[in-house]
């Protein structure tokens, strides 16, 4: 249990910088998800926190005490590696046993605290079998296992559930958040997955470029987006972003696209390119032309069930994402208006970061 | 019609039979043949005086053979001396696959130089030996002065000179043992050994957790190859001690020699190498009993 710091972490392989200037926090008893798209960093972070990586520059601190010098055997964390990797010869509960073996428990307790893991991860009848016999996603269960058995300072996770089917997946991220809860032990799980980062974190940590685009709640992440990265990479249908301008005139200030005219509450002196983002619940659909609605026609219609998604095709070809009632009688080629809500509305300025947190207001 | 066509096809063991036969011709001629031929004079007394002359005598050198002092004395010099090939040639090899396997600078100049030695034949290796191990020229003789002693140290005595031969043997095959189980530690993931890190693993159960396990077969296979090699080498032992001094390096193979091609016995010498080759015979199958077996189920 442990309150974990990096400090401008930097992190350079001949001259790649895979992670550059990294300031995070995570509270003790956290559960912390990394969510980046895929080389944004992510591994070589977790890396540097076991201290299987050697960073650059800066630094690494457990509850305030410099761990940057130490070795992983100093440091006490347990991980599951991405590759979901164990001990080829050795068969998963000789794989367990081993994350145990610097812990001098008698036997009694070693074995109860592998058959709990194995039994959280549903793998009691995998036991025996070496790696070579196993599934992906068998694999990645016995690793999630041979980690969840310690008492580490900190549990580091990469993509755990990755290679699971999606009703496994769903179990298995409750054992996890339910396990680190009653445990209170820090973790940090790390992602490509956001429906998984919304579900399991206590804060999110975005990623991208070897950069943090932001921290924060799921809700924050979701909702108030600092960036057009976060604002692009979370939500699923993703969010959708209009390019256009801002102009100010007659001491009012607008947002200008091809097809669309808006007007924020923004401050003067923000004139210049500018996307508005509208998160697809909040696009909605008319059969007339009105004010502040884009002309579009219905590319492709995908019913989930619960509710349907419409992708509509503006003047200029791009696809904007909207979610309808699950009775949505459109058709492909039908020319109909979308309406962003206003209230709900993003700005970003040209270098990506947010204008306005319209939804918060 | 169709039973027809397939009547008139092969079926798989008829063609594999077929695709093997130059194979099986060859084999016949150059291992079967000499093979048979040895048995034969080994069941017969052949002389060259007086006009050649085969004798049958039934399985009597055999019973010579076993009842032979010198044959035992040679029996334990190839123990001997093929034990300590056996170990040098695999603890250097580990050595020096281990040691190449790091990252460093010239890697491929080091490797290259590092494998010459499998490349000198073996006659080649006598002769450098022999150079370095006997008075006149060798090391031993060069330490000695430099540590200012007057005197020539010859390790070719009787009480040496079978480590001398092991030494060079091994010396000789370790290279390629080495590379070998380089081959192996090539394919370890590196992070196999961050697993370990993370497992708080000592230096040494790093090294028998992830690093040994995969080179065990391989381990396994070498050790029967240079247990085989060392058994049957002759040339080397030839080109450097001549068996000697007295017969204090004389290994079957090269009593073997001496009694067929020297002493003119080919019947005697004959049967005992059958000796040889039962010993070969049983070493490997001992040692696959005892250890391959186990191996090959592991991978
Ligand atoms: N050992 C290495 N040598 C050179 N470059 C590396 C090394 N490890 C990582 N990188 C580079 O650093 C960047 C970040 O890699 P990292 O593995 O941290 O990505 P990631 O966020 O975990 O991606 P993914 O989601 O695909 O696992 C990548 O561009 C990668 O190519
Ligand atoms: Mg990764």
């Amino acid at each position: 249990m442990s309150r974990i710091q990096i400090d401008r972490l930097h992190k350079t392989f001949h001259r790649h910088v895979a992670v550059r200037d990294l300031d995070l926090t995570i509270e003790n008893g956290e559960l912390l998800v990394l969510l980046g798209p895929s080389g944004c960093g992510k591994t070589t972070t977790l890396n540097c926190i076991a201290g299987l990586e050697t960073p650059t520059s800066g630094r690494v601190l457990f509850d305030d005490e410099d761990v940057t010098a130490a070795s992983p055997h100093q440091r006490n964390i347990a991980m599951v590696f991405q590759s979901s990797l164990l001990y080829p010869h050795m068969t998963a509960r000789q794989n367990i046993r081993t994350s145990l073996a610097k812990q001098k428990l008698d036997r009694a307790e070693t074995d109860r605290r592998i058959s709990e893991a194995s039994s959280i991860l549903g793998i009691e009848a995998l036991l025996d079998k070496l790696p070579s016999q196993l599934s992906g996603g068998e694999r990645q269960r016995v690793a999630t296992a041979k980690a969840i058995v310690r008492q580490p300072t900190a549990f580091l996770l990469d993509e755990p559930l990755a290679a699971l089917d999606a009703a496994l997946r769903l179990t298995l991220r409750a054992e996890l958040v339910n396990l680190q809860k009653r445990l209170g032990t820090t973790m940090i799980v790390v992602t490509h997955d956001q429906v998984e980062a919304m579900t399991m974190g206590d804060r999110i940590a975005v990623m991208n470029d070897g950069r943090l685009e932001q921290i924060g709640t799921p809700d924050e992440i979701y909702n108030r987006p600092a960036t057009l990265f976060v604002a692009g990479f979370v939500g699923s249908p993703p969010m959708n972003l209009i390019e256009g301008e801002i102009v100010t005139q007659d001491g009012r200030t607008r947002f200008v696209s091809r097809d669309l005219t808006f007007e924020p509450k923004l401050a003067a002196g923000d004139a210049g390119p500018a996307t508005l983002g509208i998160r697809p619940q909040h696009l909605h659909i008319h059969a007339e032309g009105r004010n502040g609605a884009v002309p579009v026609t219905v590319f492709a219609v995908e019913h989930l069930g619960r509710e349907s998604v419409v992708i509509l095709e503006d003047g200029g070809r791009n696809k904007l994402h909207a979610l309808v009632e699950p009775g949505f009688a459109g058709r492909v080629g039908d020319r109909l208006h979308a309406a962003p809500d206003p209230t709900h509305c993003l700005l970003f300025d040209r270098a990506g970061s947010v204008l306005s947190h319209a939804a918060a207001e | 019609m169709r039973a027809a066509q397939r009547t008139a096809e092969l079926s798989n063991l008829q063609f594999s039979l077929l695709l093997a036969l130059p194979v099986l011709v060859f084999l016949l001629l150059v291992v079967a043949y000499p093979l048979g031929y040895a048995l034969w004079m080994s069941l017969h007394e052949i002389s060259f005086f007086g006009g050649y002359k085969a004798v049958f005598v039934g399985v009597e050198h055999f019973a010579d053979v076993i009842g032979d002092r010198k044959f035992k004395k040679s029996l334990w010099v190839t123990v001997r001396f093929t034990l300590e090939s056996v170990a040098l040639a695999m603890v250097a090899g580990l050595l020096i696959a281990l040691v190449l396997n790091r990252k460093m600078r010239f890697a491929g100049l080091v490797r290259t130089i590092v494998i010459l030695p499998w490349c000198i034949s073996l006659y080649g290796t006598g002769v450098i030996f022999s150079y370095l191990a006997k008075g006149q020229t060798g090391i031993g003789t060069a330490i000695a002065y430099a540590l200012g002693i007057e005197e020539a140290v010859n390790v070719v005595n009787k009480q040496w000179v079978i480590e001398v031969l092991a030494v060079g043997n091994a010396w000789n095959m370790a290279p390629l043992v080495a590379f070998f189980l380089l081959a192996n530690l090539k394919t370890i993931p590196s992070r196999l050994y961050d697993l370990a890190a993370i497992d708080r693993m000592s230096r040494l159960e790093t090294f028998l957790n992830v690093t040994l396990p995969p080179l065990r077969f391989t381990l396994f296979v070498f050790t029967c190859i240079t247990t085989v090699l060392s058994m049957k080498l002759f040339d080397f032992i030839f080109v450097l001690s001549g068996g000697g001094p007295g017969t204090a390096s004389a290994t079957l193979t090269y009593r073997i020699y001496k009694e067929s091609f020297k002493d003119l016995d080919l019947g005697y010498g004959a049967a005992m190498s059958f000796m040889l080759l039962a010993l070969i015979l049983g070493t490997t199958l001992i040692l696959y009993g005892l250890w391959g077996r186990r191996e090959a189920r592991s991978i």
